[in-house]
């Protein structure tokens, strides 16, 4: 259990990390760019995925902050990741292929939409359609099992 | 598959949770494995029948599973 205790805490820094980097760019962003950035609707989406996964960064550091706490919440988070049963629902939902694949397909589409914004709206979308069926079969899964 | 741990589970006043710790799995799963939606992997089989101090046979019916197979 001390392997995991020094394994959460490295994900603590690499998550608040992330979130002090986030709010790094915003503040650069607002305080010391020119208003027209490249292409505004990527630039957009761009910083709302940034907030987004912020967001997500900080609700994790608060679920390991307060597991750290306790040996019984450590242990459950130890289960919790670890269970036969949740390991073969998010087999069966496809992670974590769809979810890294999702995010190579909104990269290049960010990437790509600098060229042609068909480009960026068309791997958007199938990025984000896959994320939702791979969301729907989870929580189908997670009620069938 | 039909299993006694809902039963012995309230013989020894024992809440899912409880056991879910002491067997190292989740509550989700117990809730499951009891109501017969999830099957459990042997190593937690293993695992649940020890903690009660019973033979695997004795927790879980494997009746069903037995006949199929022609055994």
């Amino acid at each position: 259990m001390e392997n995991y205790r020094e394994r959460i805490k490295r994900r603590m820094a690499l998550l608040s990390a992330w979130i002090l980097l986030t709010a790094g760019l915003g503040i650069y962003n607002v305080f010391c760019t020119a208003d027209e950035t490249g292409v505004p609707e990527i630039f957009g989406f761009q910083c709302g995925l940034a907030c987004g996964l912020s967001l997500c960064a900080l609700l994790l550091l608060l679920r390991y902050g307060r597991a750290l706490k306790d040996e019984r919440g450590l242990q459950k988070l130890y289960n919790q990741e670890h269970d036969k049963r949740m390991k073969a629902v998010r087999a069966k939902a496809g992670v974590p292929m769809v979810p890294i694949l999702s995010f190579i397909m909104m990269g290049v589409g960010m990437v790509m939409g600098y060229t042609n914004s068909v480009i960026f709206y068309t791997l958007t979308a199938a990025a984000m359609g896959q994320l939702l069926v791979s969301s729907a079969a989870k929580l189908v899964y997670l009620r069938r099992m | 598959m039909r299993t006694k741990i809902k039963e012995l589970r309230k013989e020894r006043k024992l809440s899912q949770e409880d056991l879910a710790l002491a067997v190292g799995t989740t509550r989700q799963t117990i809730t499951s494995i009891e109501t017969g939606k999830y099957i459990a992997s042997l190593p937690l089989a293993y695992k649940i029948s020890h903690y009660f101090g019973m033979a695997i046979e004795d927790v879980f019916d494997l009746s069903e599973y037995l006949d199929e197979g022609g055994v």
